[in-house]
């Protein structure tokens, strides 16, 4: 409608140079100054080249026409005789629509706005367009409104506008209203849960979803009451979708919800029942509490606690460490304030504390840090050692030494070298260790809030890797102890929760190494993982610890002690099934020298070991007598296992 | 790893006398275990000696730090001292200065100790003495020299410099990167 009237419009102003707006917008709108005072001028939209004679000075629009026919008709009447466009005003471009039939004596003219380019009223005008730009899209309603009520005034005409605007909107929500309400119920239906009826269940297996244009609160409700349902599947399944479909369903949801990818979904929900996944992937979104951890080489838990309060920090103990203090909220930074500093505490997550806890190092000892960098551990480990004896720090990453060195100097610790070399490297060092703590490299899946990449970017492959590399690193570990410490102890610990980082890497050591699982001496933290997905790992691996940001509130943790028994490599044979032992034990040969020769002396070697059993059996006997009781009980328990 | 050349330990120990004086004797000779002076690269390492056993079983290429890095030689030669070392400084020292704690932040974010932030300082400390600067619960902070003796310091106006500050703790932070520990 609107663009027929610019298109007429345009037509009838071809003399003018007009400014394209001003014509569309101007002839929409009555001015206020043309209002009363001024003689009302006809609109240029109607096809009529006839220009009506100015009318009467009828004050405003709102005269009834009825009242004066007879004037007004023999005034225009007359006027029309002469029915000549009568240059009204100043501008040529004014044209007045008159009724040229018998009508003409009792219809009024639409009244628009002349086309007001005087220099005179520029302030008008632009007042005008404002109005105008906002009026076009109104033209309809416009049209509708002087049609039916001529003579409103122009506040009242806007009054108008405004009103039906209003009565669209409120209808639109009205429909938005009764859509999600619809939606609602679809999704409280007791027979057909969350199913609605249009989609194939096929579909949904098909695992094609682009379609289908959720919001995001739409899919969470679905994916708690799918969790909800695997709670107790027997008595909620819905009725004609199968298990597999709702697990689908479920797991596309949550890679849609939460960003994961296939392979995370897969690991999670190996490792967790559907409730504990959501859980578990809901406690990844949000930071767990700041933790501190107090340099006792420099002060005291209390003090520093008293200090830090004086200071505006909120805070607590934890609860069950000597040393550690959880920060609520702070006026001041943790990070910068001149306590930390100088070294007085440091800002580290609470879940570490626990591997150097586990590790319990001692006064006077050796002990090595195997992934050391940037230092938490480190400094900790010194702390406890009260600078004494040795503490040797290393890291294959020279780019992330300097802020170990400086880590060191700041805490004060003053018993430590720092090397960069590849943690493999190191038994072959003509230095042994007391204690060895390896807080490998890892995927990193329980601390992904710090770091949410992870959830996209981790493969199998990564998996790979990271597992090769820990299975190198914990036998060089192992391989570092000196066997005849008072305690010789390694600890293994990643911030990570799958088990093929965990428990398989302890089961690797296990195998390839005369260590036993020791006691963690961690209070807390749910057991490890002895059977998954049907491989069966040593029942003493149960004595290490995982961690799991949405039960302990802390960041994703597992940590094993282990106890060194026998210096050397395990060369029998486990008798039970190869499986995957077989690939293992070709790494095993490949590590003594790697050529083929030696894989083909390897198979004799195992008939040849598997024959020699008794007798070597008979040697773990003698040597364990020499070392003490506790080893003793161990060496037994080892022999019922391998045999 | 080296023990120190004799220029070099002069140099060394002229640094730290101007910190604690005649107490260089008592980081020599001490009576609980012995400590020596030992130069990886550029750098002075102060260390006991069971931990240089220790550090002699990894190659020199792979060794980093050994105990405290007390300062480095710079390329013409002079010997400089680093924050690392304000333990050791802290417990010998002679001089010492304490800061008000409005200006405890100033002064971890380098700048110069100025009149209106002193606290205490020592009786009878001379100009250009090397002084290690203290919170007012006494936490070093770091050292410097002073610009006045303790007598005219009475006399200055508040924001004239006291001490100018050579090292301090808030290098760990500004200074990560900059070649302070690599």
């Amino acid at each position: 409608m609107s663009s027929k009237r610019i298109a007429i419009k345009k037509g009838n102003n071809s003399n003018g140079g007009q400014h394209k707006k001003s014509v569309v917008s101007k002839s929409n709108v009555v001015s206020k100054s043309n209002v009363r005072g001024r003689k009302p001028v006809a609109s240029v939209a109607a096809p009529s080249s006839k220009k009506a004679p100015p009318p009467v000075d009828s004050d405003d629009d709102d005269d009834d026409n009825d009242d004066v026919p007879t004037t007004k008709k023999s005034l225009l009447s007359s006027d029309e005789e002469e029915a000549q466009p009568v240059a009204r005003t100043n501008n040529s471009n004014i044209k007045m629509k008159a009724f040229s039939d018998e009508n003409a004596s009792w219809l009024k003219p639409k009244t628009k706005l002349p086309m007001n380019e005087s220099d005179d009223d520029i302030s008008g005008d632009d007042g005008e367009d404002e109005d105008d730009e906002d009026g076009e899209g109104e033209d309809s309603d416009d049209e509708e409104i002087d049609e039916n009520d001529a003579d409103l005034l122009p506040v009242e005409r806007r009054a108008l506008k405004e009103e039906k605007k209003a009565a669209k909107i409120r209808a639109e929500a009205e429909e938005d209203f009764q859509t999600s309400i619809r939606q609602d119920e679809l999704m409280d239906a007791d027979d057909d849960l969350g199913v609605p009826d249009d989609i194939d269940t096929e579909e949904t297996a098909l695992i094609d979803s682009e379609g289908r244009e959720d919001a995001l609160e739409d899919i969470y409700s679905r994916i708690q009451e799918t969790v909800g349902i695997f709670a107790n599947f027997k008595e909620r399944r819905p009725e004609g979708v199968s298990r597999d479909d709702l697990m689908i369903r479920l797991r596309r949801d949550i890679k849609r919800y939460f960003g994961y990818s296939d392979f995370l979904i897969e690991l999670y929900f190996n490792l967790f029942s559907p409730a504990e996944t959501l859980s578990h992937l809901e406690s990844n979104e949000t930071s767990r509490p700041l933790t501190i951890r107090v340099n006792t080489l420099k002060n005291t838990r209390r003090d520093l606690a008293q200090i830090l309060m004086n200071k505006g920090v909120n805070l607590d103990p934890i609860k069950w460490s000597k040393v550690g203090l959880v920060i609520y909220e702070s006026q001041v930074p943790v990070g910068a304030t001149p306590e930390y500093l100088a070294g007085h505490y440091m800002v580290q997550s609470a879940a570490s504390f626990l591997p150097v806890m586990s590790l319990d190092p001692q006064p006077n000892e050796k002990i090595l840090d195997m992934c050391a960098a940037p230092g938490g551990k480190t400094t900790h480990i010194a702390a406890l050692m009260k600078n004494t004896g040795t503490l040797n720090a290393n890291d294959i990453h020279k780019g992330r030494l300097p802020a170990l060195v400086a880590n060191l100097h700041r805490m004060g610790v003053t018993n430590c070298t720092v090397s960069n070399l590849d943690g493999r490297k190191i038994p072959s060092l003509p230095i042994k260790f007391n204690r060895v703590l390896l807080d490998a490299p890892c995927m990193g899946l329980g601390v992904v809030h710090k770091d949410p990449s992870v959830k996209s970017s981790k493969t199998e492959d990564d998996m790979r890797i990271c597992t090769e590399t820990q299975r190198h690193l914990i036998l060089a570990a192992i391989d570092a102890v000196d066997v005849s410490s008072p305690e010789p102890i390694i600890v293994y610990s990643t911030c990570s929760i799958s088990v093929e980082e965990n428990e398989e890497i302890i089961a690797h050591a296990l195998k390839h190494r005369w260590v036993k699982v020791e006691d963690s001496g961690l209070e807390f933290g749910a057991p490890g993982i002895v059977s998954f997905r049907g491989k069966k790992f040593h029942q003493s691996i149960e004595k290490s610890r995982r961690y799991y940001p949405h039960s302990n509130n802390i960041d994703g943790f597992f940590v094993c002690k282990l106890r060194k028994i026998q210096d050397g490599k395990k060369e029998k044979v486990q008798t039970h099934k190869q499986t995957a032992d077989d690939v293992e034990e070709e790494d095993l040969a490949e590590e003594r020298g790697g050529s083929l020769l030696l894989k083909a002396n390897y198979k004799q070697n195992q008939a040849k070991a598997a024959a020699n059993a008794p007798a070597k059996k008979q040697k773990k006997r003698k040597q364990s007598k020499k070392t003490s009781g506790k080893s003793n009980a161990s060496a037994k328990r080892l022999k019922t296992s391998t045999s | 790893m080296r023990p120190l050349t004799e220029e070099e330990t002069k140099l060394v120990f002229a640094k730290l006398a101007c910190y604690i004086g005649r107490n260089i004797q008592l980081l020599i000779d001490r009576k609980d275990e012995n400590y020596c002076f030992r130069v990886l690269g550029k750098r002075v390492y102060y260390v006991k000696e069971s931990i240089v056993r220790a550090a002699n079983c990894i190659g020199r290429d792979d060794l980093l730090s050994v105990g405290t890095c007390f300062g480095k030689f710079t390329h013409n030669g002079q010997f400089r001292l680093q924050v690392t070392c304000l333990d050791y400084l802290s417990q010998y020292a002679k001089y010492k200065v304490w800061i008000k704690p409005s200006s405890e932040n100033s002064f971890v974010y380098g700048n110069h100790v100025l009149k209106a932030g002193l606290g205490r300082i020592t009786d009878n400390t001379p100009v250009n003495q090397g002084v290690i600067v203290y919170t007012m619960g006494d936490i070093p902070l770091g050292f410097g020299t002073t610009a006045k003796s303790t007598a005219d310091c009475r006399h200055l106006d508040p924001s004239a410099i006291v001490v100018y500050r050579q090292s301090d703790v808030g290098e760990y932070v500004r200074n990560e990167d900059d070649g302070l520990f690599s």
